[in-house]
């Protein structure tokens, strides 16, 4: 059985956790092992949401390695009693942001969408044809949000996070997270509808 | 309220962010307006394609290539300095830590109690000065020319011992040298302790 996301953030610590918890220790005294087995586990979120958040490949897999760079650098500050994981999600955003805001001006084609495997390929081809159009214009109309309703909506809508947890993750309140994530899927909306009209 | 006012709560709506009462207005509001209806549809349906990407996972050869980047990078630097080693180190460094730092506060509170201790008042200093006699200057007469007084021999500067109280043994003394000119306007005190500093 798969946790959702909201179930791992307040999840209460069982075997598996304390057997991360003794990792992370290992690790933040500079154990290499230790903190390749922490990297094993996570760098699926990681190198996903980066690339949600920056749209290409390349980006991603830069801001990926500086997440997990900084992990090993600040994983002392981390209190090991408690999930990694909505603290990588927290250093991934961060980083993401700066690296979006560096790199903003030199990208011109955004959307890598292929870079993305689908859990559940087969079945008509005319469906998934459609499906994988429909992917390609949600990541074009995702490009066209300002940074901080796209990154609302994606760690709302695609991530799977509560308000409640995406307002803690981002810093701010529930209301504005609410009222980015409003806009966010209008606009989203409106890109999908002027696609549908204009194929090109 | 308008359907303009509308749009932003069917947004929430649609994936259940609104409170009970603002989804029984709106969900009052949808059976009214058919544009509205369309709209909740619409989002329905975009909300149901970022729920088809949230399965998507990068593939095998992107994780690996990061892997590899980051375990590479790792290898070459160090996560904490000696110190953050032995400060982070163990249960055991850090009870050990706290019983040095308990130590030294131990140590510091009491040099600082015997250091607030008053000291004995010493004797002040007293310098005797030797009283200098008035210089009276004429006052000039006008009218009749005068002859150029005869210029005043010229006053050496004289040397003149004060007696300095006795002061314990070890402490430094200080002697008060008073130089006379030939101006009774301008003494010249000159205060210099027993070695001449």
């Amino acid at each position: 059985m798969e946790l959702s996301v909201s179930e791992l953030w307040m999840s209460q610590p069982n075997s598996d956790d304390e057997r991360m918890a003794k990792v992370i220790a290992l690790a933040i005294t500079g154990d290499r092992a230790a903190f390749g087995e922490i990297v094993i586990r996570h760098e699926r979120r990681v190198l996903t949401l980066a690339f949600r958040l920056l749209g290409t490949m390349e980006d991603a897999q830069d801001a990926a390695q500086e997440v997990f760079l900084r992990t090993f650098k600040y994983l002392r500050r981390f209190d090991s009693s408690r999930p990694l994981e909505p603290w990588l999600v927290r250093t991934t955003v961060n980083v993401c942001h700066g690296l979006g805001r560096k790199r903003q001006e030199h990208r011109k084609v955004f959307v890598q969408a292929d870079f993305l495997e689908h859990v559940h390929p087969g079945g008509n081809p005319h469906t998934e044809l459609r499906a994988e159009e429909q992917r390609r214009m949600l990541h074009q109309a995702l490009e066209g949000l300002g940074e901080k309703e796209r990154t609302a909506v994606v760690l709302r809508d695609i991530e799977g996070f509560t308000t409640a947890e995406v307002a803690e993750i981002l810093g701010s309140s529930e209301a504005t997270v609410r009222s980015q994530i409003s806009v966010a899927r209008l606009k989203v909306r409106k890109v999908l509808e002027r696609m549908k009209g204009d194929p090109r | 309220m308008s359907c303009s006012d509308f749009e932003q709560l069917i947004a929430l709506y649609v994936e259940e962010d609104l409170s009970v009462v603002e989804r029984g207005r709106v969900e009052v509001h949808l059976k009214k307006c058919s544009a509205c209806w369309d709209l909740a549809e619409d989002l329905k349906e975009s909300q149901t394609v970022f729920k088809s990407i949230r399965q998507d996972i990068p593939d095998a050869t992107a994780l690996s290539a990061l892997r590899e980047r980051v375990l590479s990078e790792v290898s070459g630097i160090e996560s904490m300095t000696w110190f953050e080693r032995f400060l982070f180190g163990s249960l055991r460094r850090k009870a050990a830590l706290a019983g040095i730092a308990l130590v030294l506060v131990g140590s510091g509170a009491m040099w600082l109690a015997r250091s607030l201790q008053v000291a004995p008042a010493k004797p002040p200093i007293v310098v005797a000065v030797n009283p200098v006699p008035p210089v009276v200057v004429p006052a000039p007469v006008f009218g009749e020319p005068q002859p150029s007084p005869a210029p005043r021999p010229r006053t050496k500067l004289t040397l003149q011992p004060v007696p300095v109280p006795d002061l314990p043994a070890g402490e430094r003394k200080q002697v008060a040298i008073k130089f006379l000119t030939d101006d009774p306007n301008v003494i010249i005190y000159w205060l210099v302790d027993e070695k001449g500093d």
